[in-house]
């Protein structure tokens, strides 16, 4: 007697599946933001990837609160003396509340419009807030992965990769963030000081990307891979992917647009110093962004409860 | 302390479905009374899978039932952020709706996926344990449903009783999960 009856989570879906990803987005293209300022010391330069990562928490924040069936009772996050502090979703709740706060803070004197007050703020002022978004940053980036790892029904996130595969993947989509943020608007630039650094950062930023793409892919393998060997649930969720109801959204979506394309210009343009053209950063940002969002949008809808009946 | 818990024989169990109806018509009414509305569907605290098995001419059906099995180490109350899926002192998993925030994490933490969403109360519902009917010293719904007694209710910490009896011959479903589950099937 070992039957199994197999029930596909279907409660978390593409609102959580755009959290997860804005959220890692986020939580990388801030310090990589914070790395150029601390580099170059330019405003002009780093705030664009800030303002990309605060836009994205917001976008991030709503989708998280339109998900919830009862956000009348949210307040019981914050004050409740019965608060669960051992759950990934406690946590991460105060990571992404502080981290959000921190980076507006850290962003506010950057920004070049005329705004109250700035003249007051320091470079160590910019150095503090942006050392601590950046650490809460990446704490966002990971607890996703965690989040998805500690829910003990669905056998095929029930996995110590998934973190590491969600963090990377981050990685990637955050590096494009500081592409759209800062890369792209950049090509006006009339200042030719400015242009030099930032193509000077564009280079650097293309060959992390590449090497963030080729480990991220490799560590999406062998995560499906092993998990065939997990158990009943994660195999019907793999198949699910590679040859189910799933196939088209993840070997179009995630495997020829979050992979194969963006590797293709990045191997085109790796080893050349000068700078690329704008189509190029604009093709190759898209494509892993929607190709990362499409990533965490298949990994949600895969998940399979594998139901004991005896 | 008293620790509830469920024994189902599925060597007597003939499939008619009268426990899910009872549930349904017992909890139908305690919904309303939480909710505050004058209609709240109830579609899955309680259900049964039939599986047919054997070969022929040998052909015999199983009525598995899948319902909440009021775990004493349940991973749903692990990962509740608020502390509204908790455990009673009667040993059943409840849902405290004026913290749950519907953020649904409880529901994709059940290995036995016993909760799904109630769209009046917009967050997890489950069985109850009818801990209102038990809190009065009454059986569940679903015991007293049953033609052929199949489904036996009562306290597994009490030597004397029928269920900690039956239980030393019935297997926890899923014990290997570590969830120390509440509900043991006498196979067929």
């Amino acid at each position: 007697m070992s039957d199994i009856l197999f029930v596909e989570q279907s409660w978390w879906g593409w609102l959580i599946a755009g959290y997860l990803f804005l959220g890692g987005l986020a939580g990388v293209a801030v310090p990589v933001s914070f790395y150029i300022w601390y580099r170059y010391r330019s405003k002009r330069l780093s705030y664009g990837g800030g303002v990309v990562a605060f836009v994205a928490m917001i976008i991030g924040l709503l989708l998280l609160l339109l998900d919830l069936g009862r956000p009348q009772e949210v307040a019981a996050l914050f004050f409740n003396p019965n608060i669960n502090s051992s759950s990934w979703m406690t946590i991460g709740t105060y990571i992404i509340v502080i981290f959000t706060i921190v980076t507006a803070l850290y962003i506010y004197p950057l920004i070049p419009w005329r705004m109250p007050l700035k003249a007051i703020f320091g470079e160590n002022y910019i150095k503090t807030t942006g050392f601590i978004a950046s650490i809460f940053g990446l704490t966002t980036a990971a607890y996703t992965g965690f989040l998805l790892s500690a829910a003990k029904g669905v056998q095929f996130w029930n996995t110590a990769i998934l973190p590491i595969l969600f963090l990377l993947s981050a990685a990637s989509s955050g590096i494009c963030g500081v592409y759209g943020g800062i890369v792209i608007p950049s090509y006006h630039f009339r200042n030719r000081n400015d242009s030099d650094s930032i193509g000077k950062i564009e280079i650097v930023l293309r060959r992390y990307e590449l090497f963030l793409l080729l480990a991220e892919l490799f560590v999406l393998f062998s995560y499906l891979n092993v998990s065939t060997w997990k158990g009943p649930g994660a195999v019907e969720s793999v198949n699910r992917l590679i040859t189910g109801d799933l196939s088209i959204s993840f070997w179009i979506g995630v495997v020829l647009l979050g992979f194969l394309l963006p590797l293709a210009l990045l191997l085109g343009y790796v080893l050349r110093k000068e700078k690329v053209p704008i189509m190029f950063s604009v093709v190759m940002g898209a494509s892993v962004v929607i190709g990362t969002f499409i990533m965490r949008y298949v990994i949600l809808e895969a998940g399979v409860i594998p139901v004991p009946l005896s | 302390m008293v620790r509830y818990g469920f024994v189902i024989n599925l060597s007597t169990c003939i499939g008619c479905g009268a426990c899910v109806v009872g549930c349904t018509e017992e909890n139908t009414l305690e919904l309303q009374k939480i909710s505050n509305r004058a209609y709240v569907p109830i579609g899955g605290r309680r259900d049964l899978h039939l599986v047919e098995k054997g070969s022929f001419p040998s052909v015999y059906r199983v009525n598995y039932h899948l319902t909440c099995m009021h775990c004493d180490n349940a991973p749903c109350v692990a990962v509740c952020p608020t502390g509204a899926s908790y455990r009673s002192d009667e040993g059943a998993v409840l849902v405290d709706y004026d913290r749950c925030i519907g953020c649904k994490y409880c529901i994709t933490a059940c290995p036995y996926n016993a909760r799904y969403v109630n769209e009046a109360l917009g967050g997890p519902d489950k069985c109850t344990m009818c801990i209102h009917r038990v809190r009065e010293g009454l059986d569940p719904a679903c015991t007293i449903s049953c033609p052929t007694n199949s489904i036996i209710f009562g306290d597994l910490d009490d030597p004397e009783s029928e269920i900690s009896k039956l239980s030393r011959h019935a297997i926890p479903i899923g014990e290997e999960m570590g969830t120390r589950p509440k509900l043991y099937v006498i196979p067929p």
